[in-house]
């Protein structure tokens, strides 16, 4: 009996081997052919063979900035910013693995987007917008919905990772995402001293941007950490029109912050004309001290009414602390935004059985 | 394995330049990374070739440390979100500098359920005496072991924890089925006073796993509340509504960041909390004892002293601050923030002439590192020294 429970889940996960090969293409379709290495299989194709020759010399000179610790994927620019708080001490950087040069030995390359270099009239400087695709998205005409990810230097990653798993398994819809670095060099900056500021710039330049270059839908979620978290609800407080899903990992919650969400959902104008079709996903660690006990007023808040046409969640991460929900709460925020309404699926159930 | 950092730094750029000659003309520039490399190991236990994925800390090549392992099953499928959790973990001091190794299934002929399940026994054998034996005489691993398994692979890591605990320190299960064997083969270890493993085991909701691994669960959980002692670590999480397919996305990362819960910076909310922990001493016989499980500095951190510090010096309990960073700066001399805590301290405590000697280490360090706030420090140091002369005068 349960050697064929495990038969039956052996099958499926098999399946899911091939899908992934299928659907992310690099990772898993390296598996079979191992002897040759990357480099080798670069060389079958000529015009890999050109660019390489092209850019064999230029290559010497780059060699050197390695040397000076450019980094020459400058996903962040912000890797020479040491921090005040324990928030900016994360560098933005990829957790990238050292490269071994051994004979028996293949590097595994995964591609993660694509950086857009941008100009922001507003800041008037040059910024990196990260931006991934769906799979599908050369060879179809669809339009996608667009996930904004702030403090795109750290999480536009696992972001796209936790969107290809849901993607795969169809708990959410193929959707483009979108990583927005910082603009100040100080988070208090962006999200709180000069939020207005950066909220026009994710209007006017970020939205614009991504809806004038790529074919997408109106409906938008925007995801952010910590003080992220409190502009990501600020924006939630202040009758947004461009957002439909609002994710917050470890936002800090006052009880002023929290009489402020009650007496706007209280508003009998927001809850007609705002909220349906809203979705409002909110965690926080046990670590969060000061936030803990607001957050569970404000799940009784949200569960005693007053917010039937929204739809939202409020979770404690037993496990994590303030500096790790992100990770998990991308995940879960993007299953919960999207998980199909019970009725729905009792009926599917249903049909089912 | 090291050939220096002349080559990695060299095909490291070839293949940036590539990606970026490859990219079409709308396309943005790829974000690439090198995610681990992959070793083919040949196994007389199952007589075939076997793919290992092994993922290396970023100072690894640097160091001559020996580092935990994190073990990853069905690594075709999970060995990427396992090495992601893993990195985004070590960046936030969660758990400590570790090497991934996944173990992906033979995919044709398909070998998981012969692995997992009908000879689960050999494939312990393997993973004992041919994978260990790879990793201890290729890379600096150390002796603590963690297992990742999802559905079929968990039940197995279930198994192992019945049948060969010894092999590893930490079991992390997604969706396991707990049946009668290895159930009765957990139950014998449990009483064992020193059973120091972590188990950490998920499921999500009734309609996606079935009656029948809920119910094995229950009876699991049962015995771990009637018959574990404390030695063990044990947690059961329920995740809902999210798919059967999808439990290890946040069992791998929450799984990782439970079973290192000994790793874990020490935080306070306030200076009371400290005090009821029992105060510097016993962060002191906290990291020395974290230090030797998982052969890390026992020195405390130095962002560990910074958030200290910083709480105290909110709290008003300035000398508190200043004993601690009087010592302290000595032990981390390039740590600017411990430094600019030192010179508030002082401030505070009304020594100006200590404090501008402090925060002259702040603006030494910050133009040292090119720190995007120099200006703001050095505007600082401005006002210390007239500060300083005005109570001269």
């Amino acid at each position: 009996m349960a050697i064929e429970e495990l038969k039956k889940h052996c099958n499926s996960i098999e399946l899911d081997a091939a899908e992934i090969a299928r659907y992310r293409g690099k990772f898993a379709a390296q598996l079979p052919s191992q002897r040759r290495s990357i480099f080798a299989r670069w060389f079958d194709n000529r015009a890999v063979v050109g660019a390489v020759v092209l850019t064999a010399m230029i290559t010497f000179t780059l060699t050197s900035f390695i040397y000076l610790k450019i980094d020459l994927v400058n996903l962040e620019g912000v890797s020479t910013k040491l921090a005040e708080n324990e928030e900016q001490r994360q560098l933005g950087q990829l957790d990238q693995a050292p490269l071994e040069m051994s004979d028996s030995s293949t590097p595994m390359l995964i591609n993660i987007g694509q950086a857009y270099t941008v100009y922001s009239e507003l800041y008037q400087t040059e910024l990196n917008l990260f931006v991934q695709l769906p799979v599908n998205y050369q060879r179809s005409n669809s339009s996608y919905e667009v996930i904004y990810i702030t403090d795109g230097e750290f999480h536009f990653g696992h972001a796209v990772y936790a969107s290809s798993i849901l993607q795969l398994r169809d708990l959410m819809p193929e959707s483009i995402i979108v990583g927005i670095p910082l603009l100040s060099p100080s988070r208090n900056s962006d999200f709180d001293v000069q939020s207005d500021k950066f909220n026009q710039f994710i209007s006017e330049e970020v939205i614009e941007f991504i809806d004038g270059n790529f074919r997408t839908l109106a409906r938008r979620t925007i995801f952010g950490h910590s003080q992220g978290a409190n502009f990501v609800l600020n924006l939630f407080l202040e009758n947004d029109a461009q957002f439909d899903a609002y994710i917050l990992a470890s936002p800090r919650i006052s009880e002023s912050t929290r009489l402020r969400m009650q007496s706007y959902l209280e508003q009998a104008e927001v809850q007609v004309s705002y909220l349906p079709g809203k979705s409002l996903y909110i965690t926080y660690a046990e670590q969060d001290q000061e936030s803990t006990n607001v957050m569970q007023e404000l799940g009784k808040m949200l569960a005693e009414g007053g917010a039937e046409n929204l739809r939202w969640q409020t979770i404690l991460l037993p496990n994590l602390t303030h500096m790790t929900t992100p990770y998990a709460t991308i995940y879960s925020g993007l299953a919960f935004i999207n998980k199909q309404d019970d009725d729905f699926k009792i009926q599917i159930e249903g049909l089912i059985r | 394995m090291n050939n220096g950092k002349f080559f990695s730094g060299f095909s490291f750029s070839i293949f940036l330049l590539i990606t970026s000659c490859m990219a079409q003309a709308l396309e943005g520039e790829t974000i690439s990374k090198i995610l681990a490399s992959q070793y083919t190991l040949h196994s007389d236990i199952l007589d075939e070739d076997r793919q290992l994925l092994i993922r290396l800390p970023s100072q690894y090549l640097e160091s001559d440390k020996y580092y935990p392992v994190i073990y990853v099953l069905d690594a075709e499928t999970w060995f990427e979100h396992a090495a992601n959790s893993s990195a985004f973990l070590q960046r936030n001091n969660r758990i400590p500098e570790n090497i991934v190794v996944g173990i992906p299934n033979r995919i044709n002929p398909p070998s998981r359920g012969r692995d997992m399940a009908e000879q689960a026994d050999t494939f312990s054998q393997f993973i004992e005496q041919e994978v260990f034996e790879f990793m201890r005489n290729n890379f600096r691993t150390g002796e603590h072991r963690t297992l990742i398994g999802h559905s079929a692979s968990a039940t197995y890591v279930m198994r192992v924890l019945a049948t060969r605990p010894e092999l590893f320190d930490n079991y992390i299960a997604a969706s396991p089925w707990v049946n009668v064997d290895i159930f009765e083969g957990i139950a014998e270890h449990l009483s064992a006073v020193n059973f120091e493993k972590s188990v950490y085991f998920t499921l999500t909701n009734i309609a996606e796993e079935g009656e029948e691994l809920h119910l094995r669960k229950d009876n699991l959980v049962e015995l771990f509340e009637s018959s574990a002692s404390t030695s063990l670590n044990w947690r059961y999480d329920f995740i809902a509504d999210i798919s059967h397919f999808t439990t290890p996305y946040p069992t791998i990362f929450e799984g990782l960041a439970f079973s290192f819960y000994d790793y874990t910076p020490t935080r306070f909310a306030n200076t009371d909390s400290y005090l009821d922990f029992g105060g510097l001493k016993e962060i002191e016989n906290y990291y020395a004892q974290r230090s030797r499980k998982y052969s890390v500095s026992s020195v405390i951190p130095d962002h560990t002293l910074v958030a200290l510090t910083t709480m105290f010096i909110g709290d008003k309990q300035l000398i508190m601050a200043k004993d601690i960073l009087e010592e302290y700066v000595a032990v981390y001399p390039e740590n600017l923030n411990l430094h600019r805590n030192l010179s508030i301290a002082y401030t505070a405590l009304n020594q100006p002439n200590k404090s501008l000697a402090a925060y002259e280490q702040v603006v030494a360090i910050a133009t040292a590192q090119r720190n995007i706030y120099l200006a703001r420090y050095e505007a600082r140091l401005v006002e210390l020294r007239a500060q300083l002369v005005q109570t001269h005068e």
